[in-house]
């Protein structure tokens, strides 16, 4: 026994083959009342990557995956891994041309989808996007690729194939804003996706009897907690329909129904369960763990969440997508009428941080600086970018002996004397925008790609749910029309929703610095005045 | 009653712009209205109607639909005529 052992590799896929070995019947996934269990999706995976590997793929490969929540996104992921390949979430809420630029980047030839978006992927056919088959579809006119059904799928061996792979090996990109225009793919391996997998498990004492919230969609990396930690503690996933996400008072009544004991998600998500009413006669009792990050949770909501469920243990943590978790602060008493922020805490388990001064030298306690990390749970770095892979990397001397490698986040924090790090602000212009993480600059280049755009400032201001909404004003170029409805829609036909700004205004100037810059500072003051002004 | 939330739903929170909505889309289980839309529906359907509507009763079985945001309203208001 041993010896199969040894020549087995563990990695992500054969968390669920362990699953459905143990104990098949256990529910892995429920969604809208449904269950499917560990036995299934393993059977369902191993099929799923049969059928890519018949189709030529080869090991390494970035296969997309573009579909709306629900059990064919854990099939997808599990069944991508298990062939080898490197899966890729397409995010369904953006627009065509952002798509069709992860996959041209991403070197993508074979998307997983479903026919809930045979409109968007004929939309892709229409602009050219180059695909040789779409996996999960029924070969239909409207969808002018090759097409794979689930049913085709499913006729393949349901035991996985024989593939190698190692810890090394990609096991998925995540895209996300990047400052020059245009998104960037994160890379993270097997071993950086496991080493998630085991801490969240390990330090949220994850078992198979937690029902685990599955609240963000698989292109934004909360999911890979939901997933991955659930799978390695044999849990059951509830995969949260995207409309619960928009409707509080449905949201509660879903947690106490599917009788959810891990719930993770943004603050702002926590912010609306927090409203007057929302949680009134709802019996949220088995709630044992609130995990929140993302951007700083609003103590005045996180009071009365926490009064409402007094038996839950509350976490505030924290990690770029780059490293996934790195540090977290479990809540202990309702925090005092304060309005500092929590702390971000302490690194978890195996992780290594330091705070670097301007000189790259540890910043002294209190003082702030640049977080830098070293984890196992580190991103290979950014696909295909060696310009940015030059600065999100330094080495640093460990202890006085050989250097190692850290992320630099671009977090500016700093070390309280009682071990906790607080989180002060970012370097450069990224923002998280209700949970979303958005560089400005993007938007500004993005508004700028318009023809009657000559200047764009594009800045953050807090909005009444104490999320960022994000303004543009804009100076058009000479004789141009002053029209916003159309600068909107170029903005919604590039960016994803999120990052779209909530205001464009037109001014025929801006403020200025002393060396001629665009003065975003004195224009951000101004807004928040008006804005202030106006409800008084 | 549909007619007035058909038209908020037009003109003012898609602007005028895109495919028009009818009182049976599911406008935001397809995503055509996000969640500041339903903090602007539930304003609207407030001033509107005179009704208060309490933050329990936003939930997607009253506002998958047009129809249904006006069922939920006819209901309001019979209850509140009885008592």
């Amino acid at each position: 026994m041993d010896t199969t052992r040894h020549q087995q590799t563990y990695l992500l896929p054969q968390l669920i083959e362990r699953a459905a070995m143990v104990d098949p019947d256990h529910v892995a996934l429920r969604y809208r009342g449904e269950s499917l269990t560990y036995g299934l999706l393993f059977e369902q995976a191993s099929s799923l990557a049969h059928a890519l590997i018949a189709d030529g793929v080869a090991p390494g490969d970035r296969i997309g995956i573009l579909l709306p929540k629900g059990f064919e996104s854990a099939v997808a992921l599990y069944g991508i891994m298990s062939a080898g390949a490197v899966y890729v979430p397409l995010d369904p809420t953006a627009p065509t041309s952002r798509v069709d630029f992860v996959i041209r980047d991403g070197g993508i030839k074979r998307i997983v989808s479903s026919s809930a978006k045979s409109a968007a992927i004929a939309e892709l056919h229409e602009a050219g996007v180059p695909l040789e088959a779409v996996f999960g579809i029924e070969p239909t006119e409207a969808v002018p690729y090759r097409s794979v059904s689930w049913e085709e799928i499913e006729s393949f061996p349901t035991s996985p194939p024989a593939i190698t792979v190692t810890e090394q090996d990609l096991c998925y990109i995540l895209y996300t804003s990047g400052s020059t225009g245009t998104p960037k793919g994160i890379m993270h391996t097997h071993r950086s996706a496991l080493s998630w997998a085991e801490v969240t498990a390990s330090v949220y004492g994850l078992t198979p009897h937690d029902r685990i919230s599955n609240y963000a969609p698989l292109h934004f990396d909360l999911s890979t907690l939901d997933y991955f930690g659930g799978a390695q503690a044999r849990a059951t996933t509830v995969i949260i329909p995207e409309e619960y996400t928009r409707f509080p008072a449905s949201l509660a009544g879903l947690i106490e129904e599917e009788r959810m004991t891990v719930f993770y998600t943004v603050p702002l998500a926590l912010v609306r369960l927090a409203a007057p009413g929302i949680l009134d006669g709802r019996d949220l009792s088995g709630l044992r763990l609130v995990l929140f990050g993302g951007e700083p949770m609003p103590l005045k909501h996180l009071r009365t969440i926490m009064l409402e469920l007094p038996q839950a243990r509350f976490v505030n943590v924290y990690g770029p997508t780059e490293t996934n978790g790195c540090t977290h602060y479990p809540v202990g008493n309702i925090p005092a009428e304060t309005d500092e922020p929590l702390p971000i805490g302490r690194p978890y388990p195996n992780v290594e941080i330091m705070v670097a001064d301007e000189s790259g030298s540890p910043a002294a306690a209190g003082q702030a600086g640049e977080l830098l990390v070293r984890a196992p749970t580190m991103m290979r770095g950014y696909w295909g970018r060696p310009d940015l892979n030059q600065g999100a990397f330094v080495l640093r001397d460990l202890h006085g002996g050989t250097p190692d490698t850290f992320h630099a986040t671009g977090d500016l924090v700093s070390l309280s004397t009682d071990g906790n790090l607080r989180f002060l602000g970012r370097r450069d212009r990224q923002i998280k925008a209700r949970g979303n993480r958005v560089e400005l600059d993007e938007v500004e280049a993005v508004l700028l790609q318009h023809a009657d755009v000559h200047e764009a400032a594009v800045y953050a201001i807090e909005d009444a749910e104490h999320s960022l909404q994000i303004h543009a004003d804009l100076i058009l170029t000479d004789g141009a029309v002053p029209n916003t409805t159309e600068i909107y829609t170029h903005s919604r036909s590039v960016l994803p929703p999120y990052a779209v700004p909530a205001e464009i205004s037109i001014r025929d100037s801006f403020p200025r610095t002393s060396t001629g810059k665009i003065d975003r500072r004195a224009l951000h003051a101004e807004a928040v005045g008006a804005s202030s002004n106006q409800e008084t | 009653m549909e007619h007035a939330i058909v038209r908020f739903v037009n003109e003012e929170l898609l602007g005028g712009n895109g495919p028009r909505v009818t009182a049976d889309d599911e406008i935001v289980l397809d995503g055509t209205v996000d969640s500041l839309g339903v903090t602007r529906l539930v304003d609207f359907i407030e001033t509107e109607f005179k009704l208060a509507v309490p933050a329990q009763d936003v939930t997607i079985d009253n506002f998958r639909t047009i129809t249904t945001m006006a069922a939920y309203v006819r209901t309001r208001q019979e209850s509140a005529a009885t008592t």
